[in-house]
């Protein structure tokens, strides 16, 4: 199968989409003329014309705000939030208004809106450019969020948050912007709410999201080394969440890592661990363990950083900590 | 402009209808009828009533918290306008949003955080752009919330895509206890258009005809494809800003000065001088409006609270 990059993958999604719907349309900071600065939004304003791909002024507030309003009479709108960082310039408006304007105006309007942003500690990224702050809108009822972690997940789950008539909020990692997988030329979708077994294993279950997917797989091949097999679970969605996957893992294996870039109190690890012991408590043969960023601001010096964000190193260290107690 | 006798009756009507129904909102609150705050609009239906009826059927409306009665003037039923205020399930928002968010396919709610209101309506004639559509959107706030940022970053982007928006300022002179000149570094909101390159047109909020004849202006030129417009209509908070409000910011002789200049005794006494509708008229149609609201009263009152089926429902479509 071919292989194409992550930004690719969106690209392709965002194409797709917009071609298959002309209801759809996207607009953000330097999305139109240079295409994005993530590269994501290439090809769109050549053919889809400036109506339908607009750059837009600074002015976060209004970008999330208008897509509400544009949703409830009734068109598509895609907005690209630069950095995920920026989503607090325009709290209100994600928080208060997307996420309850059907509700509370007892399901008079659809809101079928997507709000693209990047995330993730990356080259050169500190306090206000480095965050993954998914688990603030986990806490909040109204709101779907998406976090892929391969080129196929983003291009499908892409697709279907386009489509879905909630608002969803979509979390690109920088980090996966240029990597590459299998995608096929062919065109699928994901469901939102299904996770998936990344990779099978009997002693550990470990749920990772976004870039911490990969780096829990290639913990999980140092591991076997030390002859633990790791089952590693992307529940690729957030919100809805597919916890009864994490549920039927964990009585398999009876152990629960939860690995995620987000920092730790009241972090995404919070709610899963909360859930499962809700659940599966009979099952647990040890604590449940979160390996997740540190509660800071993230740091620009990179050796302070490497401190703060999970790398494979430290998951490994840490499982083989809990195997061990 | 000259109006035929009808027009201006079924003008008077409705500023009338809105009086009463803003008035009798205050009276059941009084009665511990309404099971939450009151922000009474009385003595600023003008600008409302006014801003309403300059629209057509398919135009959008979004109101403040202070005007109950644009809901009436825009067409939503008066049975489900009482529901909303009282909770109830059938009301247009099944007892989530109370008065504040009555709502309709045209009428597209309200944003709890004062200044929501620009970027949905913003965001709304982006779609009616996009679609086509030869409609316009009326959004009206208040004098203090042209201070969010929101406001700006609104009105930027609606003339800068030329987006059939028309911003309609109700400036009552008062956000919350304080008064415009405390909170707002010009004179006049309709001073801040020409940061944006906005046409802009300052009336009389207690004159019916002047907001209606601004607002048609403005509906004419955002359906030409020329863009956002903002209107300021001064007008006077009678009441407090809610039911309750001893109102110890400002003193009676100001608040009498401004009844003075009540929006329905200035028209219907200009009718009358005209001849256009008589006393026993009045009377007649003031009885209408009382039987007509006291039905949908009493319909509220005895129709059914939301339940357990309906509370995780509308979270997500």
């Amino acid at each position: 199968m071919r292989k194409i990059t992550f930004a690719q993958a969106l690209n392709e999604a965002l194409h797709e989409e917009m071609m298959r719907d002309e209801k759809v349309f996207i607009y953000g900071q330097d999305v139109a003329v240079v295409g994005g600065l993530w590269k994501v939004t290439t090809g769109l304003l050549d053919k889809f014309g400036p109506d339908r791909v607009k750059d837009t002024p600074l002015s976060e507030a209004a970008m999330a705000g208008m897509a509400v309003g544009a949703a409830i009479t009734g068109t598509r709108p895609i907005v690209e939030i630069m950095f995920a960082d920026f989503l607090a310039v325009c709290f209100d408006e994600v928080y208060n208004k997307a996420a309850k304007w059907r509700y509370v105006h007892g399901g008079m309007f659809e809101v079928p809106l997507v709000i693209r942003s990047s995330m993730g500690a990356t080259f050169g990224g500190s306090a206000e450019h480095a965050q993954c702050n998914e688990a603030l809108f986990m806490h909040t009822p109204g709101i779907k969020i998406v976090l892929p972690s391969t080129p196929y997940d983003a291009k499908g789950l892409l697709k279907t948050a386009i489509r879905d008539n909630n608002p969803v909020l979509f979390f690109e990692h920088r980090a996966l912007y240029n990597t590459k997988g299998e995608v096929p030329e062919e065109e699928y979708t994901i469901p939102f709410g299904k996770a998936e077994i990344k990779k099978q294993g009997e002693d550990i279950t470990v749920v990772a999201t976004s870039r911490m997917v990969s780096r829990s797989l290639s913990a999980a091949e140092d591991l076997k080394k030390e002859g633990i097999n790791i089952e590693v679970i992307d529940p690729k969605t957030i919100v809805p969440l597919d916890i009864e996957a994490i549920n039927q893992s964990v009585k398999k294996t009876g152990h629960l890592v939860i690995v995620e870039e987000g920092n730790r109190t009241g972090g995404v690890g919070a709610e899963i661990t909360a859930l499962v012991q809700e659940n599966v408590f009979d099952f647990l043969k040890k604590p449940i363990l979160r390996i997740s960023s540190l509660d800071v601001p993230i740091p620009f010096n990179d050796n302070l950083k490497n401190m703060v964000i999970p790398s494979t190193t430290k998951i490994v260290e840490e499982i083989k900590t809990l195997i061990k107690k | 402009m000259n109006y035929s006798g009808g027009f201006l009756q079924n003008m008077y009507v409705n500023l009338l209808k809105a009086r009463m129904l803003e008035e009798k909102i205050v009276e059941l609150y009084h009665q511990g009828r309404v099971p939450g705050s009151v922000h009474s609009g009385v003595g600023e239906e003008a600008t409302f009533v006014g801003g309403c009826l300059a629209l057509n059927e398919d135009d959008y409306m979004m109101t403040t918290h202070r005007a109950v009665c644009a809901n009436w003037t825009k067409g939503i039923e008066i049975n489900k306008i009482f529901c909303d205020l009282f909770g109830k399930k059938e009301g247009t928002n099944c007892g989530k949003g109370a008065a504040i968010r009555i709502c309709s396919e045209k009428v597209l709610g309200m944003s709890g955080t004062q200044g929501g209101v620009f970027v949905i309506a913003t965001g709304a004639a982006l779609s009616l752009k996009l679609l086509n559509k030869k409609s316009v959107v009326l959004a009206f706030f208040g004098d203090n919330t042209s201070n969010r940022g929101t406001f700006h970053e609104s009105l930027n982007i609606a003339s800068l895509w030329k987006l059939p928006v028309i911003f309609l300022c109700d400036n009552n002179q008062y956000g919350i206890s304080i008064n415009i000149k405390d909170s707002t570094s010009v004179e006049n909101i309709a001073d801040r258009g020409v940061a944006y390159n906005i046409p802009t047109k300052i009336v009389d909020g207690n004159s019916i005809l002047a907001v209606y004849e601004a607002t048609k202006e403005a509906v004419n030129h955002a359906k030409s494809g020329n863009g956002p417009y903002l209107i300021e209509a001064k007008t006077y908070r009678f009441r407090g800003h809610m039911e309750g409000d001893q109102r110890s910011y400002r003193t009676r002789e100001e608040e009498s000065q401004w009844m003075e200049k009540c929006p329905l005794r200035r028209f219907e006494n200009k009718l009358l001088e005209q001849g256009v509708i008589t006393d026993t008229w009045i009377v007649t149609e003031k009885n209408k409006i009382e039987k007509e609201i006291e039905n949908a009263i009493s319909f509220a009152e005895n129709s059914i609270d939301p339940g357990k089926e309906d509370l995780f429902k509308d979270i997500y479509a």
